[in-house]
């Protein structure tokens, strides 16, 4: 770079007296016990993979007795009663409380850090996934240790799961207990989708992203269209175990193999879900170690993306033996060959890394993590490829072959690459780094004790042992694969506890360890403190630090972006998602309550519900929506016209309209809700091919007369009518807008009308929603439209009321936006409800 | 160092493999059509896989250790298109292909003479013979074979899913309620085999086997004869008295005795029990003293099992409903 | 200082990069829906209309994929409401070839298998 170039900085040094001083101030983070009020995405990272830590701890230790009873055929270590609530709870604590979460959370704290931002786009809203999820985990956690833990496998698939093959309230405790875990990825999701395609630094743009921001941009996306299948499903299950509608039933039209279609779907991008942000983190570590750009940066990009897409087309390989016809098989057979690929990509472009390097590739703790990482991903990668053909699967499916392929892609292509980014990371949150001489035992135990545990499982498999027994006879020859099976699973339990004890003697919150200690490229090694950099880089590369080595001092003498508080609050900048172009400020929150009360009482609403203690439920429901109106309440702060970030660039500090963070994190609920919605549109027309005959007009009370789909649309699209109208004519100048109160409350009658007709129209034709599973099929529609119209409501009511406390002008509209553009959606979805329910019969039938 | 693990992984489970490899329940020695094929296929991906196993793990070290002209072929783009696109479009075209075929030849080209109905119900078989001349034979927990012939297999649940797992024979299908799903099995060698409930279904699935008997034709023919048979009556006072006490008690209620008064189907059919190879769906050996442990401990023996535990039974009476039981061959 | 470039669709550029996986997604849930409901309707016997529309759209995907990656520009253009010639058109190009390349050999090994195989049977 030319040295007029290195000049043109944006701002001048050096910088005016008390600047930094209030950055450090606003930015402060809650002093002692209420720091559980903190939103800062470093703390509220380090909280979130703590937690997932300590599940991963928890299920382990699950683990550890299930090899002890699986040590010896013909064993009593444990009973199957306990057993079977063992294999259930280590599953299903392992999928949704650790490995998600860990990988969310290391986008919290990393992504906001590597884009240089100076938090997540919604502070709060991380931090209310964190606490709902970490309060709700728990709860379902100790269900293991008074009976009470489901026992249905992680996977739960009905009919066993249903009330009459598991009565008790052990499997609501799923149902219900992943629930919140459901909403926090969501949330997490929203973040994360906003974050990377809106707060990047200035320059920074599609092509010079870091590969982990790719990663975690395809993981939300994953989650977003995948979460939905599961949430519908385990809505329709605890609805049938609760009302008895019979989704599942074969006897009453609904089939088990819905659940399977809806949970697999959901089930396969889960793992990729998973694994994708942690193959995002080895490219980021490699090049590092190598000390050289990545091989193959764009191939890497194209192998992530086409990872994410092609394992939504996977999910019927896990449903091989169902008894589905061959060539439907072949096409999740031929998806399943196709998802190999990017892999394959990835790990040769690794390699090519490796070898780029000038210097021999850096053997530290985190690299030898890689390099386990490539061991084990790749062995679970090629027997990947031999269950995704389908004869094979035929033999290998649900027997202990499984048990080794899962381990090895799941620990290999996640946990390990986990373990090298806590050695890597730590120096960013930690005052010391962590342990190379520790870290090496950790590494050594982990890695062979691994292996000893997994591999001679792929044998066992083949020898014929399935999965889930408590118990194996003594005389098939399984023992001492066994046996040499749990002394592996030791030697792991080792490896992590001398990693617990490192991390309590070296791991201390805070700066101070040395700065860039392993001499990465990338924009989380600038100096760092409470409010990430001091100033917002101009980015003109993929590897900002080795391009330009000036480049931390810069950042850290405030030449760059924004190096001060020009609100007076927490702010970042937000750019345009493929340019990086600066386009507004945000004006940020800080620390509250309200977001943590909201969090409570969400975990507890569910909680209560499963044990059936409903009074008290629905009351924390409400206190947890009063939480969050009152949390939302505090944002949308007014505009504070225009401020200074520095190259003579003035930005706005408020945004309206659709290029607004607040109606891109809409956009993505909608998008959420729409997945939600097209899941239950494959169920009900899913069940019709199997169940025909319970269908209307031949099977059930004919439908409705056309008056009533007709006059519920009629009341939907008046409502939407007349939020258009008021969109566009909206205060001009702070005032009591009555107006606006008038028509929210007008569009909440008529939303609740139009549902009303609907419901009672089919309930007038003597259709009941527990009289088969089309009966159940019509009802459920409603409720999702209703569920979506009650959150629709509390938005219209909220922006009536910011326009009555004169918040609510043509400028500063965001309130009244967000709820209109929930409202369209919601008619969007009603009206396509009611052509498939009131159109798809008399089309068929 | 990850060479050398990497080799005396292979080497030391190789060894271990020969151990388990002779089992009954193993996929490792097929007796079966299917399982031959899958056989095949499994071997050559192994040992491909083996290979390209041993080339990552080798360029990972060569791109480590390796000399200044070996690292910077490696270091290519070319590398990466060569290796992680090109080969495995090939290969992996060929392979799924080759999958297909085998599909392929699952196609049932005769239909077969002997139909079998299955049904798993927790956590038991229920085994249906129907014969060309349509004569039904119920019987449970075992399935005899006539070698070299199909046998084709109609698998259904009435409470929840199970899967029918003979790994000597075939892979697995489910049975799913209010499906039905069709196997074709075709023993290519006589034999016994041992086959275990492959979908998780609550409760006391570990113990939900059962043993697969692959005899000669004519051998299979005499035998279904004599399943299709009556109860033979008992032989000498203790299983006379044994007879007395399981109509007494009322066990026909849920077991049928063909020929006798006991007619019930809730629970297995135990006309012939006595000539099985197990007892309780392979969770016992059958021998007459295992008859006596299960009615007095089935819920010891078997956990959860939907037959009630008989402890008012004295030992006495309880070797008489052994000796009656165990005379029902 | 460099300028920043010339405003460019999001939307648009997203699309276009995604062309290839969309276009997969668009085929694969045809195959299957095709697939799945005929046999279901035919009670397992079978239509050539699963082999006529599963083919058509295999041929008709791949066609598009292929055409898209050899001449890139006027989509580009179309999609991205942008001129061209800078890095990041050319990131976006490079990316939507490999993607799309990767989508239609995945298409291609999708839609042949019913060349291979018999169209409702359970083939157990």
């Amino acid at each position: 770079m030319s040295d007029d170039a290195r000049l043109d900085l944006p701002n001048p040094a050096p910088r005016p007296e008390g600047e930094l001083e209030l950055l450090e101030k606003v930015w402060a983070t809650p002093k002692g016990w209420r720091i559980v009020t903190a939103v800062n995405n470093t703390v509220i990272g380090v909280f979130y993979i703590g937690a997932a830590l300590t599940f991963f701890v928890l299920a382990g230790i699950l683990a550890l007795i299930m090899r002890t009873q699986l040590a010896v055929g013909d064993n009593n270590f444990v009973s199957q009663e306990l057993y079977n609530q063992l294999f259930t709870v280590h599953g299903t604590t392992m999928m949704f409380l650790f490995a998600v979460p860990a990988v969310e959370a290391l986008g919290v704290m990393l992504l906001p850090q590597m884009l240089a931002a100076r938090d997540l786009p919604f502070p709060r809203l991380s931090a209310f996934a964190i606490w709902a999820y970490v309060i709700g985990g728990l709860v379902f956690f100790s269900t293991i240790l008074y009976d009470l833990a489901p026992n249905g496998g992680w996977f739960m698939y009905p009919p066993l799961t249903l009330m009459e093959y598991s009565p008790g309230d052990n499997a609501d405790f799923w149902l219900l207990g992943i629930g919140f875990i459901e909403i926090s990825a969501i949330a997490g999701a929203v973040e994360i989708v906003v974050g990377v395609l809106r707060t990047r630094p200035p320059g920074m743009t599609l092509s010079r992203m870091p590969i982990f921001a790719w990663a975690m941009l395809i993981f939300a996306a994953m989650i977003i269209f995948a979460f939905p299948a599961v949430i519908l499903a385990t809505m329709l299950l605890e609805i049938e175990r609760a009302f008895g509608w019979p989704f599942f039933t074969a006897e009453k039209g609904g089939d088990s193999l819905l659940w399977q279609h809806l949970f697999w779907f959901f089930g396969h991008p889960e793992v990729y879900i998973i694994f994708l942000p942690a193959a995002g983190l080895v490219s980021m570590m490699v090049p590092t170690f190598a000390q050289t750009p990545l091989v193959g940066h764009r191939l890497i990009v194209v192998a992530l993306v086409a990872t994410g897409f092609f394992s939504f087309g996977l999910w019927v390989h896990h449903m091989f033996t169902t008894g589905i016809p061959a060539l439907s098989l072949a096409f999740f057979s031929a998806a399943s060959m196709a998802v190999a690929v990017p892999s394959g990509i990835q790990v040769f472009s690794w390699i090519a890394t490796i070898a780029k390097g000038r210097e021999r590739f850096r053997i530290t703790v985190p690299s030898l993590f890689i390099l386990g990482f490539l061991f084990i991903f790749t062995l679970g990668g090629l027997t990947g490829v031999m269950v995704a053909l389908v004869p094979f699967d035929f033999q290998a499916h649900d027997s202990y072959f499984i048990v080794a392929h899962l381990h090895y892609v799941l620990v290999g292509g996640m946990v390990f690459p986990l373990f090298a980014t806590f050695y890597y990371w730590a120096p960013m949150v930690s005052r010391k780094m962590l342990s190379e001489r520790l870290g090496r035992w950790t590494f050594w135990l982990m890695f062979i004790g691994f292996n000893v545990a997994f591999f001679p499982l792929h044998i066992a498999g083949l020898a014929g042992m399935p999965r889930r027994v408590w118990t194996y006879p003594s005389n098939l020859g399984w023992d001492t694969l066994n046996m040499i099976s749990t002394i592996g699973s030791f030697m792991i339990a080792a490896g992590v506890l001398a990693f617990l004890i490192d991390l309590a003697k070296n791991f201390r919150m805070g700066s101070g360890a040395p700065e860039n200690p392993w001499g990465a490229s990338t924009l989380e090694w600038l100096p760092n403190d409470v409010y990430s950099t001091r100033s917002i880089p101009h980015v003109t590369s993929r590897d900002p630090i080795w391009d330009n080595p000036n480049l931390p001092r810069e950042v850290e003498e405030g030449r760059h972006y924004l190096p001060g508080v020009p609100t007076g609050a927490r702010e970042t900048i937000v750019t345009s998602p493929i340019d990086a172009r600066p386009q507004y400020v945000i004006q940020m929150p800080g620390p509250g309550w309200m977001h943590l009360s909201a969090a409570v009482f969400t975990a507890a609403f569910f909680l209560l519900l499963t044990v059936k203690a409903v009074t008290i439920s629905i009351i924390c429901g409400i206190l947890a929506i009063v939480s969050c109106l009152v949390w939302a309440w505090q944002l949308d702060k007014p505009s504070q016209g225009e401020v200074d970030i520095g190259a003579g660039i003035a930005l706005p500090t408020y945004r309206t309209g659709s290029s607004s963070h607040s109606w891109w994190a809409m956009v993505v609920l909608m998008i959420v809700s729409a997945a939600l919605y097209l899941s239950y549109l494959f169920s009900y027309l899913y069940l019709w091919t199997v169940s025909p005959e319970v269908w209307a007009p031949v099977g059930s009370p004919a439908l409705p007369a056309l008056g009533y789909p007709l006059g519920t649309a009629a009341m939907l699209v008046l409502g939407a009518v007349i939020l258009a109208v008021r969109q566009r004519s909206l205060p001009r100048e702070p005032k009591r807008d009555v107006g606006t109160a008038i028509a929210a409350v007008t569009a909440s009658a008529l939303l609740i009308g139009a549902l009303a007709l609907e419901i009672w129209g089919h309930w007038q034709t003597g259709l009941r929603p527990t009289a088969s599973s089309y009966g159940a099929m019509v009802y459920m529609g409603a409720v999702l439209t209703v569920q979506a119209a009650v959150a629709v409501i509390i938005m219209c009511f909220f922006a009536a009321a910011r326009g009555l406390t004169r918040q609510l002008t043509r400028e500063r509209r965001v309130t009244f936006d967000n709820a209109a553009i929930y409202y369209y959606y919601t008619v969007a979805q009603g009206l396509l409800g009611l052509l498939l329910i009131h159109g798809f019969p008399r089309l068929a039938g | 160092m990850m060479h050398r693990l990497a080799r005396l992984l292979w080497l030391a489970s190789g060894a271990l493999a020969l151990t388990a490899c002779a089992g009954e329940q193993s996929a490792f020695t097929p007796k079966g059509i299917e399982a031959e094929r899958i056989d095949t296929l499994f071997w050559v991906m192994t040992i491909a896989g083996g290979v390209i196993f041993a080339v990552v793990a080798g360029l990972t070290l060569a791109a480590m250790l390796g000399g200044p002209r070996l690292r910077a072929k490696i270091a290519s783009e070319k590398l990466v298109i060569g290796a992680g696109i090109l080969f495995p479009v090939v290969s992996l075209t060929a392979l799924l292909f080759w999958g297909f075929m085998l599909m392929r030849a699952g196609e049932a080209t005769e239909p077969s003479a002997i139909r079998v109905s299955i049904s798993g119900e927790r956590w038991w078989w229920r085994v249906t013979y129907e014969d060309e001349a349509g004569r039904t034979v119920d019987t449970a927990n075992e399935l005899h074979l006539p070698v070299g012939q199909p046998v084709t297999l109609t698998l259904t649940s009435p409470d929840v899913i199970h899967s029918f797992w003979v790994p000597q024979l075939a892979g697995k299908l489910d049975m799913i309620p209010g499906r039905e799903n069709i196997l074709t099995l075709t023993a290519t060698q006589p034999g016994i085999s041992r086959g275990q409930c492959a979908e998780y279904c609550g409760g006391a699935h570990a113990l939900m086997s059962f043993y697969v008997v692959a005899q000669e034709p004519d051998e299979f023919r005499r035998w279904l004869d004599a399943e299709a048979g009556a109860a033979r009556p008992p032989e000498g006072a203790e299983a006379l008295e044994g007879q007395r006490l399981f109509a007494a008690h009322g066990c026909g209620a849920c077991h049928a005795v063909r020929g006798t008064e006991a007619l019930g189907t809730i629970g297995p059919d135990l006309t012939h029990v006595g000539s099985r190879h197990s007892l309780a769906a392979a969770a016992l050996p059958n021998r007459t003293e295992d008859f006596a442990r299960w009615i007095r401990d089935s819920d010891h023996i078997k956990p959860e099992n939907l037959m009630p535990p008989y402890r008012i039974f004295s030992e006495e009476e309880l070797a008489a409903l052994a000796a009656y039981l165990e005379g029902l061959r | 200082m460099e300028r920043f470039s010339q405003h460019r669709s999001a939307t648009g550029a997203l699309v276009f990069l995604l062309l290839g996986p969309l276009v997969w997604s668009i085929h694969f849930f045809i195959i299957y829906a095709a697939h799945a409901s005929l046999c279901a309707l035919t009670g397992g016997m079978g239509t050539v209309w699963i082999t006529v529309i599963i083919l058509a759209v295999t041929a008709l995907g791949a066609l598009a994929l292929v055409s898209a990656a050899l001449g890139p520009m006027p989509v580009y253009r179309l999609l991205v409401r942008h001129p061209g010639g800078d890095e990041e058109t050319r990131f976006l190009i490079a990316g939507m070839r490999l993607l799309a390349g990767l989508s239609t050999l995945a298409i291609i090994w999708g839609g042949t298998a019913v060349l291979v195989l018999p169209l409702c049977a359970q083939l157990r």
